[in-house]
């Protein structure tokens, strides 16, 4: 195991002095990397805090190993990350040399691309529920965490029967907004 | 499709009766669009429910208020660099001009201009503003002295710590020039590449190559303005 598998340990276990001490180490490189590359200082930091939360994700995502270190690492997913917001702005033409600029020393690359796509998947399911009503956020989170609707459908005031078919139209909702992005 | 939609949904949940479950799973064996369907909706709510059982807000609540901690404490060196960018620029463009005039079977490497901080014709900093003077003159032991003279101020100063360095480049004096474009090169200062650049310099000339090229190919996977510039050097020392 690296040695700075702690850093990754640190973010999954929601480590505050540990997510300081990443901080501490990272952070200005990182920020200096997006600045020299386009980008503001508020895009670094939106970009550094979005690669730690998808960071966390892998964390627990086939209780992931890291084989490299975690400022190699981090600069990889921030980069991945920032390539693609220059892309979807057009600022950047897809070139081959992409891959010089995301590539990692790491034997099992293939394995961190499937990871990375697994999580860019996940957060755009996120981002669709996070566009519906509050309401069916709300409704969508709930009947996933708690086990008895009928309580679920009290505390919200409605009938068990209203909270079912609230739930389907926003799941439907969701689902065709997923289609749509081509995401599965 | 609608209905399909909700059927699924329900059919995911648990939620039909035994009638509705036997029809649909009849359906779904002899219909591969639903099938497709399901699955596509099987893992939209498989990401939903592995996200709602995570620490996910927590974490990002933790990381945003690190952030905003980190920033508050940092804004003035942020703010420095920013400030010295420009600085940075001039002195690349200087150098790329340098370059190109200058005969290049005599020298691997050139030393930037420094830049003047007057700005609208008012002085800031008489000493500064001399150890400039002689530097771009290539009177670099005159520069050095009132370099040293300006660190004894402010020894915090990276930009002077910098241009000390290239002093001593200047002067051909490649161990105090290593000493100093060190630190530089292994901090987080705006000058971190020029300086690694330079060391690489200072390496090769006093004699440790396989340094040099090592600092230049670091160079090369950093930040891509300086790979072309690390590149030129590597070609020339080989």
């Amino acid at each position: 195991m690296h040695k700075d598998q702690i850093y990754i340990q640190y973010l999954k276990e929601n480590n505050s002095q540990g997510i300081q001490h990443i901080y501490n180490l990272f952070a200005k490189k990182i920020v200096s990397l997006i600045v020299f590359n386009s980008g503001s200082e508020d895009d670094a930091y939106d970009i550094l805090q979005e690669s730690l939360m998808d960071i966390y994700h892998m964390a627990h995502e086939r209780d992931f190993k890291l084989t490299t270190s975690f400022e190699s690492f981090l600069s990889l997913v921030c980069k991945r990350k920032w390539l693609n917001v220059l892309k979807k702005n057009k600022q950047i033409q897809v070139t081959n040399s992409e891959e010089s600029l995301l590539y990692i020393e790491d034997h099992s690359a293939k394995d961190l691309e499937e990871l990375f796509l697994v999580i860019d998947r996940e957060n755009k399911v996120m981002e669709v529920l996070h566009a519906l009503g509050e309401r069916c956020q709300e409704i969508i989170k709930r009947c996933l965490v708690e086990k008895h609707q009928e309580k679920i459908a009290e505390s919200l005031g409605i009938s068990y029967a209203y909270l079912r078919k609230k739930k389907s139209e926003c799941m439907r909702t969701l689902t065709e907004r997923v289609k749509a992005l081509g995401v599965f | 499709m609608e209905k399909d939609l909700e059927r699924i949904q329900d059919y995911i949940d648990g939620q039909l009766d035994s009638g509705e479950l036997a029809e649909f799973e009849n359906r779904l064996a002899k219909d591969e669009e639903l099938r497709r369907q399901l699955r596509m909706q099987q893992e939209i709510s498989h990401v939903l429910a592995k996200r709602a059982l995570s620490d996910e807000d927590k974490v990002r609540s933790t990381i945003t208020n690190v952030s905003k901690e980190f920033r508050r404490k940092h804004v003035s060196n942020i703010v420095w660099l920013k400030r010295y960018a420009t600085v940075a620029s001039v002195a690349c463009v200087l150098l790329l001009v340098g370059l190109f005039f200058l005969n290049r079977k005599t020298e691997v490497y050139t030393l930037p201009e420094i830049q003047s901080e007057i700005v609208r014709g008012q002085e800031q900093n008489r000493l500064y503003e001399d150890a400039v003077s002689a530097f771009n003159g290539g009177k670099y032991s005159e520069a050095r002295a009132k370099l040293e003279d300006l660190l004894k101020e402010n020894s915090t100063q990276i930009q002077n710590q910098y241009y000390l360095g290239l002093s001593y480049v200047g002067e051909k004096d490649w161990e105090h020039a290593i000493s100093i474009l060190k630190p530089i090169s292994q901090g987080v200062s705006v000058f971190r590449n020029e300086a690694q650049y330079y060391l690489a310099v200072s390496y090769y000339k006093n004699g440790e190559k396989s340094k040099a090229v090592l600092l230049l190919d670091q160079l090369c996977n950093e930040i891509d303005e300086w790979c072309e510039k690390a590149l030129d050097l590597k070609k020339k020392i080989k």
